[in-house]
């Protein structure tokens, strides 16, 4: 009896592997995404939406070759994302990863595919990746941790904020994206009053705050993000601390679920967002066919990235990984809001950065009216410059 | 009770003298069938996948023989498992060491772990003992989450395969699996010697009656630690061979839910037999493997798998096996 259960159970494994084995001409999407965990509102089902978007606008095949999308949770677990990227590289012959957002998996997946045929547009942050990790199929869909320290604390400085304090998560990306923050903060010619790192279990943080609010900070950068993000902001209420919060990951679903109320005094820099000009409002119109919200910027990217990697299928006539993002370079992303961006050769992708202000609970007209746009940073004066970059691809 | 337990195992083994490395007639064929599944699995299934199903094989006989022949639960294997998996991805990055050595330092640091945690822990028996070594195991993943070595959230990663013996080129998955086929049935022949040794027999009489073990003149401490030292060391051998073959080494490795999982592999295999932690592997990792795509469904399976087996097959699939066929597998 118990053995029939597990013979079936190898049986079955055969099926699967029957049924999961390819059809060989196909142009194979891995959407790598996080399904269930911490970024799964930001990104997940609603950028598998966006992807279906762009197969949608090419009829769903290019040159007679079906465009196939497959959909797996990583977790936010470098182990398990590589585990299914070396499964899809092996079985599946995937021809691009996508979204991949998470740093620690995105290191590992760039590892991966170092000298596979394969490409990956990854929602990854870490400065690694466009430089000693470069690698011409890769490219970064996110600004890195530099470029975000200095999207969010060069336009506030300029205003006038010039006193920083930073609250990050005690781990490595809290740890660089506080480093980064403080050397943006300097160079811009503002000072850093403050740093403090949180544990992970950490849910009271009214000791930062009060610290922050005594140092005489008038911003505090949070290098946090979910619910201790939403935690700090709660608890910065309730001590009535004066200084401007600046998160440096804040989606619409956070300020959803946490509430303006809460979320008012926050500033910081976003690359898209949906209520921003005709062309994007007329997007979101699209996208909430088939999902029940409004695009986020990492939903915007997983659209724009593959529209872009489709039109270069299209042009090459190929779907030779180096081939492809090559053209993706030397021709420019247009972008939803009508912008255009361009792909470096060490993956970076250059585009302007909007600087907003969450709105107060009584201007917000509707349930996703959230953000109010109110100016614009230029990619270059963000981008760390190509002459610093350590990444091999870029010819000095 | 326990005394007739530990008796009759005595006779057993005194009655088979035609009996090789320990294996009888029964096990010797189980062992053949496990030999010819490893033989003919890359066919059907992904190699990658069964890789890991051996090293996590190897890893559940080396707790079996803590949990089912010596008689301690140990909560706390994430941590031999998970620094193992550390160590050996460490040497063979930051060192540059060889595919053997590599594995070796983390087989090494595994059993030196195994040696100071068993030392503490075996001065407390049952639940105690269980809470001692689950408390420092949460203590070895804090220090894994913390210290610079481990690369915190991102772990090791670009873990090179490297050469056996500096020929075989393990970079192609099939070479990989045959040299971990191998190394399987190797550490599968060594756990069943183990057990069907003196040693292994005594063991079992510190299990069944350790007031009777003592009274016979053995120092029933050192046995139990020497058994905690060698689980460890397969936890840390087993690691070593998933971190070569993956490529990284994270937290998921040193994580409490390793030590639950080998626990529940155990259980559903067969707690004190020899193939147990063998079909208990194929079965639990077939589960998540092939229901990963259904997420949080995953677990409540797991769970249900789990509540089944303690309420219905309290041995265990080979545990029920070797009571029809009468005879010890």
């Amino acid at each position: 009896m118990a053995f029939g259960n597990f013979r079936s159970i190898l049986f079955s494994g055969v099926a699967l592997a029957a049924l999961a084995s390819p059809a060989a001409a196909d142009i194979k999407i891995g959407l790598l995404t996080d399904l269930s965990g911490a970024t799964s509102a930001l990104t997940g089902k609603a950028s598998q939406r966006a992807a279906e978007m762009a197969i949608a606008d090419f009829g769903g095949e290019i040159n007679g070759e079906k465009i196939t999308l497959m959909v797996a949770d990583h977790l936010a677990k470098p182990d398990v994302g590589l585990g299914i990227a070396r499964e899809w590289v092996d079985r599946e012959n995937v021809n691009v990863f996508l979204s991949v957002d998470n740093s620690a998996v995105a290191l590992a997946v760039s590892d991966l595919i170092k000298d596979k045929d394969v490409a990956m547009f990854h929602g990854g942050s870490s400065s690694k990746l466009i430089n000693e990790n470069c690698g011409p199929n890769q490219v970064m869909m996110l600004l890195d941790t530099t470029a975000l320290s200095r999207a969010i604390t060069i336009p506030q400085i300029k205003a006038g904020s010039d006193k920083w304090y930073f609250i990050a998560v005690d781990y490595a990306l809290g740890q660089d994206l506080m480093a980064k923050g403080s050397a943006a903060v300097k160079n811009a010619g503002g000072e850093v009053v403050g740093t403090a790192l949180h544990s992970p279990q950490a849910t009271d943080f009214s000791a930062f705050l009060l610290e922050a609010q005594s140092k005489g900070a008038k911003t505090i950068g949070l290098a946090t993000f979910g619910t201790w993000q939403n935690a700090i902001a709660k608890q910065a209420q309730e001590f009535g601390v004066t200084a401007k919060l600046s998160p440096y990951y804040l989606g619409d679903t956070d300020i959803h679920s946490t509430g303006l109320e809460t979320l008012q005094n926050i500033s910081g820099a976003i690359q898209f967002y949906w209520d921003m000009n005709d062309k994007t409002r007329a997007f979101s119109t699209k996208f909430q066919e088939g999902y029940n919200r409004p695009p986020t910027f990492t939903n915007a990217y997983a659209y724009e990235f593959t529209h872009h990697y489709l039109t270069g299928v299209k042009a090459t006539g190929s779907k030779d990984a180096k081939t492809v993002v090559q053209w993706m370079r030397d021709n420019p992303m247009p972008l939803i809001n009508g912008d255009t961006a361009t792909i470096r050769e060490d993956g970076y992708t250059l585009r302007d950065v909007y600087t907003y202000q969450t709105k107060k609970p009584a201007d917000s007209k509707g349930e996703w009216d959230y953000l109010e746009i109110t100016g614009k940073v230029a990619a270059a004066d963000i981008a760390t410059p190509l002459s610093d970059s350590t990444c091999p691809l870029v010819k000095k | 009770m326990a005394g007739t337990a530990f008796l009759k195992t005595t006779r057993t083994a005194g009655v088979s003298q035609s009996q090789f490395l320990g294996f009888t007639k029964a096990r010797a064929i189980f062992f053949l069938l496990f030999a010819a599944l490893i033989a003919v699995g890359p066919q059907f299934l992904y190699p990658i996948f069964l890789i890991k199903v051996y090293c996590f094989i190897i890893f559940a006989c080396g707790y079996n023989l803590l949990l089912g022949y010596t008689g301690l639960m140990s909560f706390g294997h994430a941590a031999f498992f998970g620094m193992g998996a550390y160590l050996c991805g460490y040497a063979a990055t930051q060192w540059g060491l060889p595919f053997e050595l590599s594995v070796l330092a983390g087989t090494v640091i595994a059993a030196a772990m195994g040696l100071v945690f068993g030392w503490i822990a075996i001065r407390r028996t049952g639940l105690y003992f269980a809470m001692i070594t689950l408390a420092l195991a949460q203590m070895v993943y804090f220090i894994a989450m913390q210290a610079p070595f481990t690369g915190g959230e991102n772990g090791i990663q670009s873990i090179p395969r490297g050469t056996v013996l500096g020929f075989i080129d393990l970079s192609s998955n099939t070479t990989l699996y045959w040299v971990i086929s191998v190394i399987v049935l190797a550490a599968v022949a060594f756990y069943n010697r183990i057990i069907h040794s003196p040693f292994g027999q005594v063991l079992r009489a510190v299990r069944n009656n350790p007031e009777r073990a003592k009274s016979l003149g053995y120092n029933v401490d050192r046995f139990k630690l020497a058994a905690f030292t060698i689980s460890a060391a397969m936890a840390g051998f087993a690691a070593s061979l998933k971190t070569i073959t993956f490529g990284i080494a994270t937290l998921t490795d040193v994580s409490y839910v390793i030590s639950t999982e080998v626990v529940l592999i155990n259980l559903v295999g067969g707690i004190g037999t020899i193939f147990g932690p063998v079909v208990g592997s194929f079965f639990i990792l077939s589960l998540e493997h092939f229901l990963a795509p259904y997420g949080p469904w995953v677990l409540l399976i797991q769970g249900i798998v789990f509540t089944v087996f303690v309420l219905l097959f309290r041995q265990g699939i080979v545990g029920e096996l070797q009571k029809r066929f009468r005879t010890h597998l």
